[in-house]
């Protein structure tokens, strides 16, 4: 009697943590196959599977498919534009900005605003500016005074002799001799450039 | 020793579980093996070392930690985004 209850509670013991382990590793599974894009439930049938007749080759021949598939994780996704995760777009930067200039001379952007005119000087003393509609709050900041000019709006980036321009997500837009400057294509070389524009401000840019 | 054993009663019960032990450790193995390659390259993909996926040589527990590594973990190489956190915006 002591021999058959004995036996029943190693079964009972092992159906239990069978079950357990069931029910974890369905668990684990749906996670699994969750991480990698695709229906959590799917890892969770083959898990179950093993309760069917079937034992462990269903789910076997799973395990190959998932190594060997597509996983939706891997497809590219398209770049929205004016989404707020720059982080997901890849941005070539410029080189990085030399010690020295090899040409001293500085850039100038001047055009007109609503209040009048502006003009602003890159003399290369900082590595990068901020072009902003808000007062000057850095010594790289440049204020274009026009409600049409976020803050910040864009970024001018010194690399030796070439001046570019990034633009930072500003809904009226920057414009390259006309051209869209969208966030996703990261700083792009001016140097070439005859004007600028920031939301409906016109920056004409020459040397200093 | 082992000669007694052999021509004794039980010799045959040795016997019997030496061939049957024999087998569940070829087979563990040969289904270790099927187990290892696709393992392998999903922790590849998951950014992790494959050589990870030589746990499933560990009977029973070793494919509940391989599970527990992938489900648990932050993969290296990046995770679909989960539904909810894309409901959410």
């Amino acid at each position: 009697m002591f021999t058959i209850t004995s036996l029943l509670a190693l079964f009972g013991l092992s159906s239990a943590f069978a079950a357990v382990a069931l029910v974890f590793a369905a668990w684990m599974a749906w996670r699994i196959v969750a991480k990698a894009g695709l229906p959590g439930w799917l890892g969770l049938i083959a898990v179950l599977l093993t309760l069917t007749g079937i034992g462990v080759i269903v789910p076997l021949v799973a395990l190959w498919i998932f190594a060997f598939m597509g996983w939706p994780r891997d497809a590219p996704t398209p770049a929205i534009a004016g989404a707020g995760n720059p982080s997901a777009v890849p941005v070539a930067a410029l080189p990085p900005p030399m010690a020295v200039l090899p040409d001293r001379r500085g850039w100038r952007l001047s055009g007109t605003v609503a209040g009048g005119s502006v003009s602003l000087a890159v003399d290369g003393s900082q590595p990068s500016y901020l072009l902003t509609g808000a007062p000057a709050a850095a010594p790289g900041d440049l204020t274009v005074p026009d409600p049409s000019v976020a803050s910040p709006h864009a970024r001018l980036l010194i690399a030796g002799a070439r001046l570019g321009l990034e633009d930072l997500g500003s809904a009226t837009g920057s414009f390259i001799d006309g051209a869209r400057l969208l966030p996703e294509h990261g700083p792009r070389d001016i140097s070439q450039a005859r004007t600028i524009r920031l939301g409906t401000v016109d920056l004409a840019l020459s040397r200093a | 020793m082992l000669a007694w054993l052999l021509n004794s009663g039980v010799g045959w019960l040795l016997t019997l579980g030496s061939v049957v032990l024999f087998f569940l450790v070829i087979g563990h193995l040969i289904l270790s093996l099927l187990l290892v390659i696709p393992t392998w390259r999903i922790f590849v993909r998951a950014g992790f070392s494959g050589a990870l996926s030589l746990l499933h040589f560990v009977p029973v527990v070793g494919l509940l930690v391989i599970m527990a590594i992938l489900a648990f973990s932050d993969w290296p190489a990046g995770e679909a985004p989960e539904p909810q956190s894309e409901a959410r915006g």
